[in-house]
């Protein structure tokens, strides 16, 4: 599998930071960015990326190559993405487990997939012919969901961990999407974690969600919610130190806020692994420390 | 019943979540056999029915996109108000579902929608006003293009200046409209009252230099020429349609003046000389 090496814990690169990032310099390990966002021919976007870049570690992350959709894969789309990789040099490239629209059409929405053994074999095929296109392994992430068909005949953490070992790519293991679905579905947040294949794991991604009473809705506009750190921190004591990105998109704080988030998952992720080689620590008094720092 | 293949569980999915008047009535509209199909599609739950969560992706859907183009056509936004830029919107994408992979070109039939939709009764410059708008974001990832300098053509001699013919930067954007919109997007980032708009013969240059997007009311001697130097026509031939259209009969001096203009303003990208 191509390497993806430890990154440490990066922020998205949103453009209400461009300036400050461009000026300041924030010591920040790595940024993502929204692959599609810098797609383009030219001008302030790509222009900015090839700067930050310059300093920074930089992951694609897509949100439109619709992996799961019954459309032919675009080619159009590879190639464009192929271009903007060899621009960047990533450090590698993501979407999502989804599909984003049939017929032609573009939701620009992640939509979920039904998990059926028709749907595993279709995106199988997929994610090996993008692989191929791009020439390198891509990690795919587990999106939110709020509704699941009556014909899935897997759990999620089965059909994802299935699509990562037969079409040998990665997975993006974001915490925040998990904690999201699990209380929209009724399923155990945890066993998901722990059903995962660690070997598979190279990123995770952490965010806020909105409670909207009947639902949580993965809005990326909050910091993250405790019960989601607490998860993390189960996470990184099954999967160990693994690159971890903070999304913010909605509400965007200050940068340093958001940068606070990401030390925050930081001192987490060694807590933990302290508490790992240290009999007398547990995670619990690890959290408990990292709210009064 | 059997388990619905993939490929009809998404259009069934799609159909419902883009349906104007909601999943339900999406539902309630499919014929018979794709009604039964797509009514056990999804769980419901004592939390939630299957339509109500059929109805998140719904609201989705809608509210991402018209957020998008709030912010790609801000003035538009401005002027027609919430409450019917929502339902011109939710006309738009009824009519134009997106297609491109990135939300940028959600927007890109917006101005000839406009053109007919009924709040262009109200609003007749609406249309124009898109298409400003959209212009603006064209040129604001057009490819990039090192301009040239005047010191560049100071080696051309005079007598091949007739057949001199220029490269144009990608981000210039001609637009010749029926409605001075330039100041209906004056008055929106002023922030001051737009009253009322008259109808007048407009020509307007959108191009992009040192990453920042400029618009400029240009008059119809200059449209003419600086279309004719974009479809590569030699400099004569381009004095010449500024002459025409600007009936002036000074319209060397005039060229000449333009092209500085047009140099300062990094509209030019290259030049040669047919030999």
């Amino acid at each position: 599998m191509h390497p993806f090496p430890f990154l440490g814990f990066g922020v998205g690169l949103r453009p209400a930071h461009y300036t400050h990032v461009l000026e300041s310099h924030p010591p920040v390990d790595w940024f993502e960015v929204i692959s599609e966002n810098f797609m383009v021919a030219g001008g302030r976007p790509l222009h900015t990326l090839e700067r930050v870049r310059a300093r920074y570690p930089i992951v694609l992350h897509g949100v439109s190559l619709s992996i799961g959709s019954t459309d032919p894969l675009s080619r159009d789309y590879l190639r464009r993405l192929a271009d903007l990789a060899r621009r960047i040099e990533p450090a590698w490239i993501s979407d999502h487990l989804c599909w984003t629209g049939v017929g032609g059409h573009n939701a620009h929405d992640l939509l979920p997939l039904p998990y059926t053994e028709e749907a595993l074999a279709h995106v199988v095929n997929r994610v090996r012919q993008v692989q191929d296109c791009l020439g390198r392994h891509i990690l795919l992430e587990n999106a939110s969901t709020y509704l699941e068909f009556q014909h899935s005949v897997l759990p999620e953490w089965e059909f994802l961990s299935a699509v990562a070992e037969r079409a040998d790519c990665g997975i993006l293991l974001d915490v925040n999407n998990i904690f999201v679905s699990a209380f929209n579905h009724g399923f155990s947040a945890e066993a998901y974690v722990r059903a995962v294949p660690k070997e598979r794991v190279h990123q995770f991604h952490l965010a806020g969600y909105s409670d909207k009473g009947r639902f949580l809705h993965d809005t990326h506009d909050h910091r993250v919610a405790d019960a989601v750190w607490n998860l993390y921190a189960l996470a990184v004591q099954r999967f160990g130190k693994i690159s971890t990105l903070i999304e913010w998109d909605d509400r965007i704080p200050p940068f340093t806020d958001l940068h606070a988030e990401a030390r925050r998952a930081q001192r987490i992720t060694e807590a933990v692994l302290d508490a790992r080689t240290s009999p007398r620590t547990h995670s619990a008094a690890v959290l408990d420390a990292d709210h009064r720092a | 019943m059997p388990a619905p293949a993939l490929a009809l569980t998404q259009q069934l999915f799609w159909t419902l979540i883009t349906a104007p008047e909601g999943v339900a009535a999406g539902l309630a509209r499919l014929p018979p056999a794709e009604r039964a199909v797509a009514e056990t599609l999804v769980r419901g739950d004592h939390r939630m029915s299957a339509v109500e969560r059929l109805d998140v992706y719904a609201d989705m859907y809608f509210y991402r996109i018209r957020d998008c183009l709030k912010e790609d056509f801000p003035v538009l936004a401005r002027v027609v108000g919430e409450a019917c830029f929502h339902n011109l919107i939710t006309d738009y994408l009824l009519a134009h579902p997106p297609v491109h992979f990135s939300l940028r070109y959600a927007g890109q039939h917006l101005a000839t929608f406009a053109a007919r939709h009924p709040l262009a009764e109200r609003w007749p410059y609406l249309s124009d006003l898109a298409a400003l708008e959209w212009a603006i974001l064209e040129a604001f990832d057009a490819a990039d293009a090192e301009p040239i300098t005047a010191a560049a053509l100071a080696g051309v001699p005079e007598e091949r200046w007739p057949d001199l013919r220029f490269d144009v930067t990608p981000s210039l954007q001609l637009l010749s409209l029926c409605w001075p919109v330039h100041t209906v997007w004056q008055c929106a980032q002023q922030e001051v009252g737009i009253g009322q708009v008259e109808p007048a013969q407009t020509f307007i240059r959108v191009w992009r230099q040192d990453l920042r997007v400029f618009h400029q009311a240009i008059d119809a001697g200059e449209y003419t020429a600086l279309a004719a130097v974009r479809r590569g026509e030699p400099f004569a031939a381009v004095c010449e349609r500024l002459a025409t259209a600007s009936d002036e009969t000074a319209n060397a001096e005039r060229a000449a003046r333009l092209l500085q203009e047009w140099l300062g303003d990094a509209l030019l990208s290259g030049f040669r000389v047919d030999t």
